[in-house]
């Protein structure tokens, strides 16, 4: 056993020397990233202790900072004055989504960098939503979108439950 | 007898390979891609987020060293350690997100695999712990460039 401990000690000292050979070319590559991250992420989503609760927070929470609500999100809708990003999983915003939304799957922002390039201005008034009020993958897309650069970046959290509750428009292979 | 066929020195260059091979492959779009694995860390909400990035170097460079040491045969036991090391901490990461319920993106291979958290990933890790354990065990320098300090029997029989 002590043999093994010994390696296992050994092993942090390679990690020690990997980690610090990464922080010097992530210091001298273009692309490197901030050693501390600064910011806080984005945090609107509500995790009620249970089911029953999360009827309940539905009617009754209070938006949290960086959310806005049903009737801005329509008001923003209405005017055409926001982008409109849809961060649950293609399959689910081919089922169906608020007519216009661009599909930024919160797991794989890497790759619709182009799609964030071209089509929504560093400028431009954003807005993420997911499923519910209890989903953080718009959290988590609102989070990168800062990080990435992106000004302007709200949270409709009561997302895509409450916009089809709601009985407005929507877009997709779902008619209601 | 089960001994002597895990601590083989053929089955131990074997491992070497591919836990090497499968670390550097690991490794290798989170080497050039530290912004988006960086994004994988944060969708685990366990670091904290200030030092996401940092984490996400460290963990990504150890990939790549210690794979890269296990392949050549370079300090070989400790870069089993270390492979060892991140892969009980990627266990204990998944088993959390699991436990409480959260659905994210692995990170595993980097932005291009795209698998998802769950039981199976465990179950994947878990066995490749064990070959990480038969290297820091059994490795006896066998085919080894620089294999670092004496056989660990010869340890043992100090």
């Amino acid at each position: 056993m002590r043999n093994l401990l010994s390696e296992l000690i050994g092993g942090l000292g390679v990690m020690v020397v990997a980690t610090l050979l990464g922080v010097v070319v992530n210091g001298v590559r273009p692309n490197g990233v901030a050693l501390i991250q600064s910011g806080a992420p984005v945090a609107t989503a509500q995790h009620p202790a249970s089911h029953a609760d999360s009827a309940a927070a539905d009617t009754t929470h209070a938006l949290a900072e960086g959310a806005i609500s049903l009737s801005e999100m329509k008001r923003l809708f209405d005017e055409g004055s926001a982008i409109i990003l849809d961060a649950r999983d293609a399959a689910e915003y081919a089922q169906g989504h608020i007519p216009g939304a661009i599909n930024i799957p919160y797991d794989r922002i890497p790759e619709y960098f182009d799609i964030l390039n071209s089509q929504v201005p560093m400028d431009a008034r954003v807005v993420v939503y997911c499923r519910s009020l209890t989903c953080d993958f718009s959290d988590q897309l609102a989070t990168e979108l800062k990080i990435i650069g992106y000004r302007d970046v709200s949270v409709f959290s009561g997302g895509w439950d409450q916009w089809t509750t709601a009985g407005y428009p929507i877009e997709g292979m779902v008619d209601k | 007898m089960i001994a002597r066929i895990l601590g083989g020195r053929w089955l131990n260059l074997a491992l070497r390979l591919f836990l090497g091979g499968m670390f550097v492959y690991a490794a290798w779009d989170k080497v050039l891609q530290p912004a988006g694995f960086a994004m994988s860390v944060r969708g685990y909400k366990i670091i904290p987020f200030a030092l996401s990035n940092l984490f996400a170097l460290g963990v990504s460079w150890t990939e790549l060293v210690a794979g890269v040491m296990l392949i050549l045969g370079i300090f070989t036991r400790k870069a089993a350690g270390a492979i060892a090391i991140l892969l009980v901490m990627f266990i204990v990461a998944i088993t959390m997100v699991l436990v409480r319920g959260m659905t994210v993106d692995c990170g595993c291979f980097g932005a291009e695999g795209g698998s998802s958290t769950s039981w199976v990933l465990i179950v994947r890790n878990i066995a490749l712990l064990f070959g990480a354990f038969l290297i820091m065990a059994y490795n006896d320098g066998f085919a080894s460039l620089f294999p670092g300090s004496r056989s660990p029997d010869a340890r043992l029989s100090e």
